[in-house]
């Protein structure tokens, strides 16, 4: 019989084993449980939480996107310009969360379209950083805060940055951009075809409050307003009576305009209040003292008098709806006009009335309030309020409670939709 | 009574008109404190009279000795960095940045002639912001409209460079 192949190939093993088939038996073993001990053992390291539980899914691999900015609501701020190079940031109100941000050049300027649908910013570049050829621009970003286009200007004024430095008519039709080189002039950029119109010479005169349509207000340093209307492609310059002492008692640069309704709120260092209608007929409603309608005797300008005053830079507010204004005070002398304002005072300007004063967090600088029916008010800290600087505190306008605090948000305004 | 009171009540309004809470305090305060200095009256006389009046808030605690403090009496209209700590002077750029053409006005106060003295605030331009020694006064300081006073605008209009260094304080000479 011939021999099986196999059965000659066990017999050989078998004989090459040893000749001992037991000492083969153990030996198999030992390497069967050698190699089931290695095999757990790494599965084990592989994956220690895998022992008895399904095997996990596969984590989706991921592309970088741009969060979708939401639609606007009532309680959107924006917060920036610095003398630094920095940003605009798009806060909400209602939870205290960024948003988003837009990118500005060192002394720019930043302004709301009407309808919140743009965002502009006046900002200027030079071509190897602090020389070369100079750029300046007026940057339009839609509402999900894309460059959309870049007008080209003649110029602007850098300063420390001031809200009527750049302004958007109440229309949105056109943009208003103040430059002093050392002349005084406007640049008018026509909105509806993102072009620059002309440009308006304002001589001894300075900042921009915007009307409803074509035509703007400019304060003096003669102490009158000067009133700019269009007139076909060109601007027409007068000037209003003389109504504030620009030299000892100037009106704030950043006073308020709702200008939709044409109407200024200009308040000089001293705290009177000159209510005016601008517009092709600019004149003086009304004058009032902000000490007086406290029941507090009017400041003067006497250097040595301390008493409450109106302070700081972007220093009052005004809620249209309810005719309520908002304004930042301290304590002090005449020309202590930027000193941080340590309360809110709250006044009823139909009866030219203090209704409320409000305790803030830390001293401020610059306030905005938003135009709802549950209006919020935005305190931003200012450069003296040690550990509380570059702050946003979100207080409730009507009875001051601090709902919360920002941190890390500095500029030199907070704007809202309308101021 | 109701006479007197009626003269009571009249001189308390007019003090009211005529000072405020804290300024009444500090004075009613400040006879309190002097009291014991009355034998002394004759001889301190002789020195107020070659005091000077105090023009404001700032002239009231400037001093003339340290050019790199806030309170240095020529920096009483001064906005930014002073070059004094920036490797320049009162009226010295530092090395790198160049003085620009342009520049504002301030009035200020000698601590100690009394006299009023127009100083140019000329800005250095060309290097980045020192970052040193920041102060904020603003004696007289008046808006952007009217901007030969004005310490918010960038005064390096005319220089090589508009990029903001430090602020100096340059005597132009006696205000009156």
């Amino acid at each position: 019989m011939r021999p099986h192949p196999a059965s000659a190939c066990c017999r050989y093993v078998t004989s090459w084993q040893g000749g001992s088939h037991r000492t083969a038996q153990i030996g198999r073993k030992v390497v069967a449980l050698w190699w089931l001990w290695a095999g757990w053992t790494a599965a084990l390291a592989a994956n220690p939480a895998s022992q008895g539980s399904p095997e996990p899914a596969i984590l989706e691999t991921e592309t970088s996107d741009v969060a979708v900015l939401p639609p606007p609501g009532p309680h959107r701020v924006l917060v920036g310009s610095s003398i630094e190079t920095g940003g605009v940031r798009v806060i909400d109100g209602d939870s205290g969360t960024r948003q988003g941000e837009i990118f500005t050049s060192a002394g720019a300027n930043f302004a709301i379209d009407p309808n919140n649908s743009y965002y502009y910013v006046a900002e200027t570049y030079w071509s190897r950083g602090n020389r070369g050829k100079r750029d300046d621009l007026l940057s339009i970003y839609d509402d999900q805060l894309k460059l959309v286009a870049e007008v080209t200007l003649p110029g602007r004024l850098i300063s420390l940055p001031k809200s009527p430095t750049l302004a958007v008519s109440g229309d949105g039709r056109w943009a208003y951009v103040y430059n002093l080189q050392p002349a005084a002039s406007v640049a008018v950029v026509d909105l509806s075809v993102r072009k620059l119109a002309t440009v308006a010479e304002i001589p001894g005169c300075g900042m921009v409050y915007a009307w409803k349509s074509a035509g703007f207000s400019s304060l003096c340093a003669d102490g009158t307003a000067a009133t700019v209307i269009r007139r076909g492609d060109k601007y027409t310059v007068s000037h209003s009576e003389r109504f504030f002492d620009a030299e000892l008692d100037p009106v704030f640069e950043e006073s308020l305009v709702d200008r939709s309704a044409e109407h200024a709120f200009f308040i000089s260092y001293t705290g009177i209040v000159y209510e005016a209608q601008l517009g092709e007929h600019f004149r003086i409603l009304k004058e009032w003292s902000l000490q007086q309608a406290a029941r507090l005797a009017p400041a003067t300008t006497s250097a040595l008098e301390y008493t409450w005053r109106p302070g700081g830079y972007h220093f009052a507010a005004y809620h249209k709806a309810s005719g309520r204004l908002f304004v930042l005070m301290h304590v002090g002398t005449h020309w202590s006009h930027k000193q941080s304002g340590t309360e809110i005072w709250v006044f009823d300007t139909q009866r030219q009335q203090r209704i409320k004063r409000l305790a803030i967090p830390a001293p401020s600088d610059a306030i905005t309030v938003s135009q709802d029916a549950e209006p919020l008010l935005y305190v931003l800290t200012s450069r003296d309020a040690g550990e509380a600087e570059n702050q946003l505190a979100i207080l409730n306008a009507q009875t001051g409670e601090v709902l919360r605090t920002v941190r890390g948000v500095s500029g030199s305004f907070a704007a809202v939709k309308g101021f | 009574m109701a006479y007197l009171d009626n003269i009571s009540e009249r001189f308390a309004r007019r003090l009211a008109r005529q000072i405020s809470r804290r300024s009444f305090l500090s004075r009613f305060g400040a006879a309190l404190v002097a009291a014991p200095l009355f034998p002394l009256l004759p001889v301190v006389r002789a020195r107020a009279e070659d005091a000077p009046s105090p023009g404001s808030e700032f002239s009231e605690r400037a001093q003339s000795k340290d050019p790199g403090q806030c309170n240095y009496w020529r920096y009483c209209a001064i906005d930014g960095f002073l070059c004094s700590c920036c490797g320049g002077g009162v009226h010295t750029c530092p090395a790198g940045s160049t003085p620009s053409p342009t520049s504002w006005i301030g009035t200020c106060t000698h601590p100690e002639d009394g006299k009023q003295y127009l100083v140019s605030y000329r800005d250095c331009c060309g290097a980045a912001p020192c970052g040193r020694c920041y102060c904020r006064n603003t004696d007289r300081e008046t808006p952007v409209y009217r901007p030969q006073g004005n310490n918010d605008i960038i005064w390096c209009l005319g220089a090589t460079s508009m990029e903001y260094h430090c602020s100096t304080s340059v005597l132009v000479g006696l205000a009156e």
